[in-house]
Order: C-alpha cells, then structure tokens, then sequence
C-alpha cells in the first residue's frame, strides 16, 4: 500500500470508523486511540495491499474497541448491563448508513415513548440498568423488560431469521 | 439441511443508530488532517526507535560473544590438568597420550586448589579419572572387572567435595559401580548386571 493509498483510506474512513468507536466506547480519547491504533497497524504492515470495502476496518475497529471494554476491568463492573450486551455480540454491526436511519425510525416511531427512553438511557448514554431505574424511577426489572421487548420488536423487523438459543 | 443462524448483534446496531444522529460535535469528532498527521508523527519516532534498538541489541550480542569467547579462552589455555599428572605415576604416559582434555576452574592456582577449582573430563578412560581422584584422596582403585577401565566419561569433578559425593556423582552413570572399603575403590559391575549373571 502506497502512502497516497493509505492518505486516502485514511481520510475516506476516518468518520465512519470513529462513529463506530464511539457508539461502543462512549468517549472521545478511547475512541481516537482505538481508530488510530487500527492505522497503525496497518502502518506496520506496509506490504498488505490496501483494505478493499469499510467491512475490514469497520470489523478492525470493532474488535480493538471490544479489547479495550473487556480490560477495563473497574468500568465493567459498572456498566456490566450494556458491556454483556456489546461482548455478546456474534459480530461486528456493518449496517450501513441507510440501515442504521431505518433502526432509528423504528426506535422513534414504532416503540412506546417509555421503552424509547429507555433505549436511550442504556444504549446510548451508556448507563446501567440500575442508574436508568433510578432515573425513570422504575425498578430494574421494568428496565430489563423495556429492553427485551424493543429488542424483540427490532429483530422481528430487521433480523428475523435470528432465533436466539434457550 | 440447516441452515446457519444469521449472526445478531441488534444491541450494537441500535448503538450505532443513536450514534448516527448525533452531529460530529457531539461526539467530538476530531479533525481528520490532524490525526493523520498525529498518527505519522508517532509512528515516524518508532522506525528510528527500532533502528536504535537494533543497534542496541547488536551491541549486546556481540558482548556476549565477546564473553564467551574471553571464557573460552581462559578456560581453554589457562588449566592445569593433564599437565601438572605426577611424572611418576605409574599410568603417567598413559594419561598424556589419551584423548582426554580436562580444564580447571579459574579460581585454580599452582600453589594450591582454591575452593571452586574443578576438573573437567571430556571423554576420559575410568581409570584415568580415577587414577586423578586415588592421588587427590589418597585412595586406592580396583578393578573387578578390567573392561570396565575403558569406559569413557564426560565428568567434571569438584575437588572441595568429599569422596563419598564424589562416588554418588560417578555412580550415578550407571554404567559401573563403585564401592568403598576404607581406602580401597572397587569398581564393579552395575548392581543388575551382577544379579543376572
């Protein structure tokens, strides 16, 4: 890969790389390290020909930012709630941009105001389910609920071949 | 035939989603000129850091031939072995004319054996080392079995241990067996060997 090929990788991919980052890590420092560590690596490897297709760094940027949560080992007791959920991921979300707005318009047409929030609080505030509770000023089993059921729903509509294993 | 369950990850894509509104602002997008030239800039010092550190490393490696090679050395030309064997020993010539090549410890001295001091027998006749160890201890060796004295052992002696160590350690080669009556080394036959005959 020539220094022009990496330039514009690099230009072409960075928002998009970052964005995912920081949806999983929910901070700006962590984030830039983990998109710029996947640079680097790539830097140390200037023999590979350049990534053809956003799914190997997106997959790249994933994985590295799925290592950081898993060491950090004092938040993750914290946030073990929405933690379990991103680690138990089977893969990387390579949903594209036009995905991502159809989610969100279910997400904001489709689910109650209630479970909407909800969402909201765990997803992306990245709060515990327990912080969310005390917020709503509901118990954490409501919370739990709101959540399953506006998971269903959206499996129903975007994956419903996917049958989760009792 | 089954098919293979689609793959899940639901919980990251509505991340994702509630990411996607957000404006580069909040979520404090950083400006992408700089962080590729962040990113030049710090992977430009390492090359220069692997440059220097293969230099150190060449460094190092070559102290240590450096080293061994000044050990070999010592060890090679600085010894007393063979050479200091007491002419009149009754094996004297014999001892000279074998193959054997023995090495003292550096902490060895003409003028007496400092504690340390070793003798190294590459590939010696059984009856070469023990000619070595009756003179040192005083003792006496006998064969039982004359085949035995051609035996050939790589043996480093330590002279401040006690014959009775220094018997453990030779008969742990298990090749012959050595037995002490007093003043007298008799060497036998292993054990086993013996019974079943």
């Amino acid at each position: 890969m020539t220094d022009e090929e990496f330039d514009t990788l690099f230009r072409q991919s960075y928002p998009k790389l970052y964005r995912l980052a920081f949806s999983m890590l929910n901070d700006q420092e962590d984030s830039r390290d983990v998109v710029s560590g996947v640079f680097a690596d790539l830097l140390d490897k200037p023999h590979l020909p350049a990534p053809t297709g956003e799914g190997y760094l997106m997959t790249m940027v994933h994985n590295r930012a799925l290592n950081l949560l898993k060491h950090r080992r004092v938040e993750n007791e914290a946030r073990a709630d929405m933690l379990h959920a991103v680690l138990s991921a089977t893969s990387p979300c390579l949903a594209d941009d036009d995905r991502l707005v159809e989610v969100l318009t279910f997400i904001e047409t489709q689910l109650t105001p209630q479970t909407r929030r909800v969402l909201m609080l765990c997803f992306d505030e990245k709060k515990t389910y327990q912080q969310a509770a005390s917020e709503l000023g509901v118990s954490v089993q409501a919370i739990n609920k709101h959540i399953s059921q506006a998971l269903r729903k959206l499996r129903e509509r975007f994956n419903p071949l996917y049958k989760r294993n009792k | 035939m089954k098919m293979k369950q689609p793959e899940d990850n639901m919980e990251l894509e509505v991340m994702r989603a509630f990411a996607s509104r957000k404006s580069d602002q909040e979520i404090g997008m950083p400006d992408v000129e700089q962080e590729l030239a962040r990113l030049k800039a710090r992977m430009a010092p390492s090359n220069a850091g692997f440059s220097l550190r293969k230099i150190a490393a060449i460094l190092v490696a070559v102290l240590m031939l450096t080293g061994f090679g000044y050990a070999a050395v010592r060890t090679s030309f600085f010894t007393k072995g063979w050479d200091e064997a007491p002419a009149n020993s009754p094996k004297g010539e014999d001892c000279q004319a074998s193959s054997t090549l023995s090495s003292t410890g550096p902490e060895s001295s003409p003028l007496g054996e400092l504690e340390g001091a070793f003798l190294l027998f590459q590939d010696a006749r059984l009856d070469s080392i023990l000619m070595q160890i009756d003179q040192h201890y005083k003792v006496e060796s006998r064969f039982a079995d004359e085949d035995l004295r051609q035996i050939r052992l790589l043996f480093k002696w330590q002279k401040q241990h006690s014959l009775d160590e220094v018997l453990q350690r030779l008969n742990g080669f298990e090749r012959f067996q050595i037995r002490r009556e007093e003043n007298t080394l008799i060497v036998e036959q292993p054990q086993a060997e013996q019974q079943s005959r």
